[in-house]
């Protein structure tokens, strides 16, 4: 094999080395990430030196299987740090700027905790509801499904957060809102990409939660006026108004937004 | 373990040390070296029986530095020699009393040797020392 190519192939074997690094935790990696990509590539150069081609994936099994080993052992010890040492580490962006400046911040997080922990209690309740009525033969499993999704996507964006060593209040607190520097408002993701989906999902799990209990609550009064009160076929009570009702409420937020807040609604539409 | 001995230096009754974190300590007593250096030197004195994969290396020299056994080196080699990226690291002082898991482990040994569960030869120094 010639220099060139043997330079490609380490290249692949340490970029794939480099990529597998986010299996550690953010602190870890930052430490000792390039370090250990460094020492990697050491050991590529001499494994091709004593076994030629052939060195390459026997090393790089030997190697998965330490980084598999030792990544489990971080994510365990940042765990157990967390839940039994409640030492929470947090990324060291700002809390959200509407938090006064040194507000306690553990004590902010603890009261987002409070105020979004029944959510969890909300997601898991719809969730095995609808599980229970398609295993008792009362429900369809397009219903069960749709009922599951937001809830096992809640549970994920929970237990994301966990192995990062966050509860869902401090993710919220490393959101920024971004108004003092002259610029539209907007939120702004704090820190990595990881982060940035785990916050997106978790306003998307809680604004499908609501969204749902607001049509069942819209549906169960309306059907009581139109079709009980009014005598009108069922349809007027739990499809026709509330979905009128709920378009409604979206064009007037769009119109809304597009007078408020021009430029943002054009970065959306783009 | 109370932060307080985590930062103690492996004495009587500190937990032993792990496979690791010894073998690194030993190759440090020599001298300061880099991580790829370290592997090197254990893979050399131990005939390639241990080998450490680059995981296991930095969760062992993290412990150590949180221990306060090893600390990086400040000084660099010169960049014509070597790369200028290495971190190298060396023995503290604490570091040094590492020598006590050593002498727990030969007092093991002569445990061992005395309930006749080794083999006659296998600890060849006169005064029970590992040979």
């Amino acid at each position: 094999m010639s220099d060139s190519s043997r330079d490609k192939a380490i290249a692949f074997y340490v970029r794939l080395y480099a990529f597998l690094l986010l299996s550690y935790p953010h602190s870890f990696r930052r430490a000792y990430g390039a370090q250990m990509t460094q020492v990697f590539r050491d050991c590529c150069r001499d494994a091709y030196r004593r076994r030629g081609v052939s060195g390459l994936p026997r090393l790089w099994l030997a190697t998965c299987r330490d980084l598999a080993i030792s990544a489990l052992a971080e994510r365990i010890v940042r765990i157990k740090s967390f839940f039994v040492h409640e030492r929470l580490p947090l990324m060291s962006s700002p809390a959200l700027s509407c938090v006064p400046a040194g507000a306690p911040r553990r004590r902010v997080a603890l009261a987002l905790d409070l105020a979004i922990g029944p959510l969890s209690f909300l997601a898991l309740y719809i969730g095995t509801d609808s599980l229970i009525g398609t295993l008792h033969a009362e429900d369809g499993w397009g219903n069960t499904l749709v009922s599951i999704t937001p809830t096992a996507f809640w549970l994920a964006v929970v237990l994301a957060l966990a192995w990062r060593g966050q509860t869902v209040g401090q993710a919220l607190l490393d959101l920024r809102w971004v108004a003092d520097d002259g610029r539209p408002a907007r939120w702004r993701p704090a820190g990595e990409l990881q982060f940035w989906c785990a916050g997106l999902a978790l306003l998307l799990t809680g604004g499908f939660i609501l969204l749902a209990y607001a049509w069942v609550g819209l549906t169960w009064v309306l059907t009581r006026v139109f079709h009980i009160g009014l005598g009108l076929p069922g349809i007027w009570g739990n499809g026709v108004v509330p979905g009128l009702s709920l378009a409604a409420i979206l064009v007037l937020g769009l119109m809304w937004l597009a007078r408020r807040r021009p430029a943002h609604l054009a970065r959306i539409a783009r | 373990m109370t932060k307080e001995r985590d930062k103690a230096a492996p004495t009587e009754g500190a937990p032993a040390l792990t496979s690791a974190v010894f073998q690194i300590l030993m190759a440090l007593a020599d001298g300061e070296r880099h991580g790829y250096g370290i592997m090197q030197e254990i893979a050399l004195r131990t005939d390639g029986a241990i080998q450490l994969g680059p995981g296991t290396l930095y969760r062992s020299i993290k412990r150590l530095l949180t221990e306060g056994l090893i600390e990086e080196s400040d000084e660099r080699p010169d960049r014509a020699l070597d790369d200028e990226r290495r971190r190298y690291y060396r023995l503290t002082p604490a570091g040094r009393c590492a020598a006590a898991e050593a002498q727990r482990l030969a007092r093991l040994i002569r445990m061992a040797q005395a309930k006749h569960l080794l083999a006659p030869g296998i600890v060849g120094a006169p005064d029970g020392g590992i040979g």
